[in-house]
C-alpha cells in the first residue's frame, strides 16, 4: 500500500511539474476526426523534456503500423528532443506543438525568424524547418485519425508569428511536391520559387505577403 | 474527397541554407526575458534594428504598461494591426 501511494504521489508530482513547464502561446480549436467537431486545444512552446517524453517516446508506438510504413513516412527517425535542445531559449527560433484536451501533442513545428524572403529581395520571412502532425493523425497510417488538419493549424500559426514579427505573414519552406501538398500550397497561395528544382527532392515554396494577409482575413484574425 | 484546406503530413527536415539567413541580425546575448511580452518586443528589436534603440536594448527597467505601450508603438510603425484575440 505504501509503495502504491508513493508511486501514485510521484506520478502526480511529475504530472504537476509537467503542467507547470508547459508555456501556452495561444488557445485554439482543432477538428476532432470522429465527430467532425471543433474542440479546444493549445499551441504550446515545445521544451526538450516534452519533446522527449511526448513525441520521441510516444508518437511511433502505433499498433498495426509496420516498420516499413514508419520508415516510408520520412520523419520516424527525427529526434525532436535534440532538435528542440538546439533552439531552446533563442528568440529567433521557435519550437511549438499542439496540445490537445487528451493531453497529447498532436503535431509539432520548428521555425526561424532570421530568414530572407526568397521572393522579395531585402525582406524577411519566417522559415519553417519542420512540421509534422502526430502519426496517429495521419489517415494513411491509421484507420481513424484523432484530429484532422493539425498541419494546417501549425502552418497558420507560422503565418501569425510572421505577421506579428513585422514580416507581413511571409512564410517559406521546403517540401516534397506530392499531389496533395501541391494542392494545399496552391490553395493557400504558396508560390513555388524555382520551377527548375527537381520534383523528386525538396523544393522551395513561399507564402507571399498578399496570400498571407488573405489567409489572416479568411480566418477572421484581420479585419 | 480531398479537402484542400487540410494538411496532415510533414514538411522539411532541411536546415535553412546559409545564403538565406539574414546576416544583419543575431540573437540577443545576456538578456533575461521575463515574459512573452518581453520576447515579442525583443524579437521586434532584433528583426527591425532601425525601429528603436535604447541603452543596451534592455527591457529590465521598464514596467508592464510601458512595455505594452512600446509594443503598440512598434506595431504602429511597422503597420502591424493587432490580430483578433491577441
Amino acid at each position: 500500500m505504501k509503495i502504491f501511494l508513493r508511486n501514485l504521489f510521484s506520478k502526480l508530482l511529475v504530472i504537476s511539474q509537467r503542467k507547470k513547464i508547459v508555456e501556452i502561446l495561444k488557445e485554439i480549436q482543432i477538428l476532432r476526426s470522429n465527430s467532425n467537431q471543433m474542440t479546444d486545444a493549445k499551441i504550446v512552446r515545445l521544451t526538450t523534456d516534452e519533446a522527449r517524453e511526448r513525441i520521441d517516446k510516444l508518437w511511433w508506438k502505433l499498433p498495426n503500423v509496420s516498420a516499413q510504413d514508419m520508415y516510408d513516412e520520412g520523419d520516424s527517425h527525427w529526434k525532436w528532443e535534440e532538435l528542440t535542445k538546439f533552439y531552446e531559449n533563442k528568440i529567433l527560433h521557435e519550437c511549438v506543438a499542439i496540445l490537445s484536451q487528451e493531453d497529447y501533442l498532436e503535431g509539432a513545428m520548428i521555425y526561424h525568424f532570421n530568414a530572407k524572403s526568397k521572393l522579395e529581395q531585402g525582406k524577411g520571412s519566417v522559415y519553417v524547418e519542420r512540421v509534422a502532425s502526430a502519426p496517429h493523425n495521419r489517415n494513411w497510417l491509421v484507420f481513424q485519425p484523432f484530429y484532422k488538419g493539425v498541419g494546417t493549424v501549425l502552418l497558420y500559426w507560422a503565418v501569425i508569428e510572421s505577421y506579428n514579427a513585422g514580416l507581413r505573414g511571409r512564410v517559406s519552406l521546403e517540401s516534397l511536391p506530392t499531389p496533395s501538398t501541391v494542392n494545399f500550397y496552391k490553395n493557400k497561395g504558396f508560390v513555388r520559387i524555382d520551377l527548375t528544382q527537381p520534383s523528386d527532392d525538396l523544393v522551395d515554396y513561399e507564402l507571399p505577403e498578399s496570400a498571407a494577409l488573405t489567409w489572416l482575413k479568411q480566418e477572421g484574425d484581420l479585419p | 474527397m480531398e479537402n484542400k484546406d487540410i494538411f496532415d503530413g510533414l514538411i522539411g527536415g532541411r536546415k535553412l541554407s546559409k545564403k538565406y539567413i539574414r546576416e544583419d541580425i543575431s540573437e540577443l546575448k545576456g538578456s533575461e526575458l521575463q515574459s512573452e511580452l518581453d520576447r515579442k518586443i525583443a524579437r521586434l528589436m532584433i528583426l527591425h534594428p532601425e525601429l528603436v534603440r535604447f541603452r543596451n536594448n534592455s527591457l529590465s527597467g521598464l514596467d508592464e504598461l510601458t512595455k505594452k505601450a512600446l509594443l503598440e508603438d512598434m506595431y504602429d510603425v511597422l503597420g502591424v494591426t493587432p490580430l483578433r484575440n491577441e
